[in-house]
């Protein structure tokens, strides 16, 4: 991802949600600039998500989810993500 | 033979029945995903 | 230019000499006196001397001694001649001739001989006599009272003599006149006392006192008080009437006031020096000068102090040798000044070392260095830490190849006042006080390095500061040229290579740096203009903070007149940003013709997208002074296409909601600015417009189509209610198609749906009064509208599942940035209808056991007379349909498939979830089902056999 997308989710003010999209954490620290970056990613995500579901006969939500436990998984420590609760937690 | 007549009960008969149309099972997604995530760096 | 100065010493000199040969006739006349027939003889010599009736009385004439009495209009008086006769008769020398008394009148000609009245002088053959040649050993004359005829007055000298040619002697003369001179030098009040000693080894030293007013053509020195303290180094050839060939001659000026109009020694200067002009009421001169002359050659030195020129109100010019080099080497043929001049004049401050050397007639060659706190020149205020110039002065004109470092204080160039620019200029200066015109010719090598420089329009509407600047004076066009004492006659033009300029006129601030391109600048003082004309390849600016400007291509002038700044301005190309962090408008490139009239800038421009797709025209203007303006956008027929031209690519805030876009748009937005404020309106008018979005929890809104008029762009406002035409809005599993929607955007980050209706399952879908905020987390509330069951049984594309029937309800969505889910979504069927389950997959599950078989053979055709449908879960996902419905259906109760069918009435509730994709057809029944149909059979068979326990 782009660089103020790594250093946003680096600095948890951006994290992966289970909904297999990008989440805006702190609110106050984002810039536009950021949202608008986010919003695009997404989007793009969205579309990517459709791909894969309508691939696979999944609905996309679900391809969605799928993906987010990936990304979760694999997202560094410090950085932050949801979890099954939605909450959002520093990963150890 | 004997005709049974039957007939309409005089109680209206109670049906239950719970329909769920399963999905295929999910598992199959995870190379696909795994594929998804490393072809496209710029948004995952 | 030290030459003038010099005349006053010749001037000097020639009448001293004059003097001594008036002697020389003295004592001549007493040498003709050895002529035996005494008076007469010596009457008629005298007479053919041109002396007129000369009246001779010898009064004693022995072998020894003569003595006589003269008397001649022109020359009277005694003398006595001691004489050895054979020494008069055989070498005509005579010992002592002693002059008690003496009167006559020196005649001094505009071109400076000095002649006795009458009497032509044997001129000296200019060959020094031996001293024992002399015709006689000593001469006395006691008092000498001679007139002086000059061509400006009479003037009366006395003087006494004592020479002897062996052992030397003393000369005392006095000379007072009201006034005497030539025409170019002339002497008022004058009183010059001399004494000249004249030792018997030859040099002559001698002392005078100058007091009085001394007249040149230029200017008038009153009170003179000067002394002259002289060596002539062998006095002899004097008497012969030539000059000493060395000597030493030492002026001392105590005081002269010089006069109001033009000051003698500064005017002097004047011509010589520099260009400036001085207007000094009165100027006292004091200093010494010291002057020795060898073989020919006078060479001078300031004495033991400067010549100074200092005026009442303190301005001052000082004169100073520089170390040991003297002053002035003045030969027959060439002149040498090394002179250290300081000076505080009005214009010109600062010290100056000056070498001039003149050949002959020669121009004069000049080097000078030195350090000018402050030189006015031409207009210009100059302050020259270091200034250096080397070239000559010839017939007038001065030419100096000129390098300085210093600062430009003040400079009017035109309509611009230029101030503090360090500067750094290597420039040849040419000054020709024949057309009293400076220039600055413009050469290649010439070069002006400005650090910076702040610009001011004569009445202060505008303002700028430069950066570092790189003036390129072009060949044939004088860089500066300026009348002399004229500021404003001060006009030229130089090639400008500005880096950075930042201009401020009233409310609107331009920056623009790194500039790269050809400028020039032209002013003219009189016209009190300034034209930058400029043709810029490249280069950044911003103006007000508010555009950024990246790689201006322009062409231009801009002219300053005195009022105020117009101009034209062909943009070839400039991309325009809004100064902010995350703009809201994306980079245009515009192009076309900017006028400047009157303080209001107006512009027609052509707008493309960054990569060159045009995107319409914008006009409109700007006021300078008020920083207020207007402008608007007409965007012709805009077609977007995936890949191509976007809508986010023009509003960046659209990036992440709106991509994918396709179709055409047309827009039109007017924007007015000013003290701070920016107001915009827009219509926009979509033809088909379809995009991905908005956001992600919308997969496609396709063919929007309508005219939406937005009372502002920033935030997004609509004028009020607005309709737009939906082809459809796509949720991913479900899509309203063919909709009109009434809608507001209110300004505050909501979408306020007054009313939508979409066409769906043969009934409508009605949104009222829906409040969706742009970041989610709201519900709105669909109402569904006799529907068609048929329609959605077969949209749920179950196979085999078909239905009839109509049903309404209403099916709040909620809406956050993520998803839009149903919940509690609830249809209730408004009529009886019929279900029908048939088809590979009822048989299937009615396969599995006798409970489902009977179940199924149910639903085969079932007729309800009540049906509710409640819908939950996401657009784009696990969208759960659950029908219950009660009606009548005809079961085969004994399960064998006979022909015989009983109509049981049968409650019956089924719950059929369907995840509401495309999976349908893999559909396959889960696990709890099966147990739920065996609940249901036997159920039915404990119903069968004990109908009624």
């Amino acid at each position: 991802a782009p660089p103020i997308i790594e250093e946003a989710k680096a600095a948890c003010v951006v994290g992966e949600r289970i909904d297999g999209y990008l989440g805006i954490i702190d609110e106050s620290a984002a810039s536009d600039t950021l949202r608008r970056e986010v919003r695009d990613i997404n989007q793009k995500r969205k579309d990517a998500y459709q791909q894969l579901a309508s691939a696979n006969g999944v609905p996309v939500a679900a391809a969605a989810k799928v993906t987010a436990e990936k990304l979760i998984n694999g997202a560094p420590s410090g950085h932050c993500v949801q979890d099954a609760s939605g909450q959002w937690v520093k990963k150890p | 033979c004997a005709t049974v007549k039957v007939e309409a009960p005089d109680k209206p008969i109670e049906i239950n029945l719970n329909v769920k149309i399963e999905q295929e099972v999910r598992v199959k997604l995870d190379r696909e995903v795994e594929d998804l995530i490393s072809s496209n760096p710029d948004i995952f | 230019m030290a030459a003038k100065g010099f005349d006053l010493l010749k001037w000097l000199w020639r009448i001293s000499a004059g003097l001594v040969l008036l002697l020389i006739v003295a004592a001549g006349a007493a040498y003709i006196w050895r002529l035996p027939l005494a008076g007469w003889i010596a009457e008629g010599q005298l007479e053919k001397l041109g002396l007129e009736d000369p009246d001779v009385t010898v009064t004693t004439l022995t072998m020894k001694k003569a003595a006589f009495t003269l008397e001649a209009p022109q020359l009277s008086g005694e003398a006595s001649v001691d004489y050895e006769f054979g020494e008069l008769w055989r070498d005509r020398r005579v010992r002592d001739i002693v002059v008690p008394r003496l009167e006559g009148t020196l005649v001094l000609t505009e071109t400076g001989e000095v002649s006795v009245e009458g009497l032509s002088l044997p001129q000296g053959d200019g060959e020094p006599q031996e001293k024992s040649g002399y015709p006689f050993r000593s001469l006395t004359v006691a008092e000498a009272n001679v007139a002086l005829m000059t061509p400006e007055g009479e003037g009366r000298l006395t003087a006494a003599i004592a020479v002897d040619p062996e052992e030397g002697g003393e000369i005392v003369l006095e000379l007072t006149g009201d006034r005497l001179g030539v025409e170019t030098l002339s002497a008022e009040a004058i009183n010059l006392s001399a004494n000249i000693d004249l030792t018997s080894d030859g040099p002559a030293t001698g002392k005078a006192t100058l007091r009085g007013d001394v007249l040149t053509a230029q200017t008038i020195a009153r009170n003179l008080d000067l002394q002259l303290d002289g060596a002539a180094g062998d006095w002899r050839p004097l008497l012969a009437g030539k000059l000493p060939d060395s000597g030493r001659l030492s002026l001392n000026i105590s005081s002269a006031s010089i006069g109001a109009e033009t000051t003698a020694v500064l005017q002097s200067l004047a011509d010589g020096a520099p260009p400036f002009q001085t207007e000094l009421d009165l100027v006292t001169l004091t200093g010494s000068v010291d002057a020795m002359i060898e073989g020919g050659v006078m060479t001078a030195r300031i004495g033991d102090a400067p010549i100074e020129a200092r005026s009442s109100e303190g301005s001052f010019l000082r004169l100073e040798g520089i170390e040991a080099e003297p002053l002035l080497v003045l030969s027959e043929d060439s002149a040498d000044v090394a002179a250290r001049l300081s000076t505080e004049l009005p214009q010109f401050a600062g010290d100056v070392v000056l070498l001039a050397k003149q050949e002959g007639t020669g121009p004069w060659e000049l080097a000078l260095a030195g350090h000018l706190p402050r030189w006015e020149i031409a207009g210009l205020t100059l302050n020259a830490d270091e200034v250096a110039a080397q070239g000559s002065y010839d017939r007038g004109v001065l030419t100096l190849e000129t390098q300085l470092a210093g600062r430009l204080q003040q400079a009017r160039l035109g309509a611009l006042t230029v101030s503090d620019a360090p500067i750094r200029a290597q420039l040849p200066v040419r000054a020709d006080f024949n057309t009293s015109l400076f220039s600055i010719p413009g050469t290649e090598d010439a070069t002006v390095v400005v650090g910076g420089a702040k610009l001011r329009s004569t009445n202060g509407s505008m303002r700028a500061t430069l950066g570092p600047t790189e003036l390129i004076p072009e060949a044939g066009r004088p860089f500066l040229s300026a009348a002399l004492g004229e500021a404003n006659s001060l006009e030229g033009g130089v090639g400008v290579r500005l880096s950075r300029i930042s201009a401020q006129a009233g409310e609107t601030q331009i920056r623009a740096s790194s500039l790269r391109g050809a400028a020039s600048l032209d002013f003219d003082n009189q016209e009190n203009i300034t034209a930058l004309t400029m043709s810029l390849t490249g280069g950044n600016g911003q103006i007000n903070n508010t555009l950024s400007l990246q790689n201006i291509v322009a062409d231009g002038q801009v002219r300053v007149l005195s009022g105020d700044a117009e101009g034209e301005l062909t943009i070839k190309g400039v991309t325009i940003t809004e100064a902010r962090e995350a703009p809201r408008v994306a980079s245009m490139k515009v192009s076309g013709p900017v006028k400047l009239k009157s303080g209001r800038v107006g512009f027609n421009l052509a707008v493309a997208g960054p990569n060159g797709t045009p995107l319409g025209t914008v006009k409109g203007q700007h006021t300078l002074e008020t920083g207020r303006g207007h402008a608007e956008f007409d965007s012709g027929e805009l077609r977007f296409v995936a890949g191509g031209l976007q809508p986010s690519k023009l509003l960046p805030p659209l990036i992440g909601i709106i991509s994918k876009a396709t179709g055409s748009l047309h827009g039109s937005a007017v924007a007015d600015w000013g003290n701070g404020g920016l107001k915009t309106s827009a219509v926009i008018s979509p033809t088909k417009l379809s995009f991905s979005g908005p956001g992600i929890t919308v997969e496609r809104t396709s063919e929007l189509t309508g005219v939406l008029t937005f009372s502002n762009l920033f935030p997004v406002t609509t004028d009020g209610m607005q309709v737009i035409e939906v082809g459809s809005i796509d949720f991913g599993s479900i899509a309203l198609p063919n909709g009109e929607v009434r809608f507001e955007l209110p300004g505050d980050d909501t979408l306020v749906v007054e009313e939508a209706v979409f066409p769906l399952f043969d009934g409508q879908m009605i949104a009222e009064k829906a409040v969706i905020g742009f970041d989610g987390g709201s519900v709105a509330t669909l109402r569904a509208e006799d529907l068609d069951l048929g329609a959605i049984l077969s949209f749920l594309k179950v196979k085999g599942l078909t239905g009839a029937g109509r049903v309404e309800g209403t099916l709040p969505i909620v809406f956050d940035r993520f998803a839009v889910r149903i919940e509690n979504g609830v249809l209730r069927a408004t009529s009886p209808g019929v279900i029908e389950f048939t088809g590979p997959t009822a048989e299937a599950a009615a396969q599995s056991n006798q409970g489902a078989r009977l179940a199924f053979d149910a639903l085969e055709f079932l007729r309800f007379s009540e049906l509710e449908a409640t819908i939950n879960g996401r657009l784009d996902g696990d969208l759960d349909f659950k029908f219950t419905f009660k009606g009548e259906s005809e079961v085969d109760l004994d399960g064998d498939g006979g022909a015989e069918n009983v109509n049981a009435p049968i409650i019956f509730r089924a719950n059929v979830e369907v995840p509401l994709i495309s999976l349908i057809n893999q559909a396959r029944l889960s696990r709890d089902t099966r147990l739920q149909i065996e609940a249901a059979r036997e159920q039915l068979e404990n119903e069968r056999n004990d109908p009624e326990e």
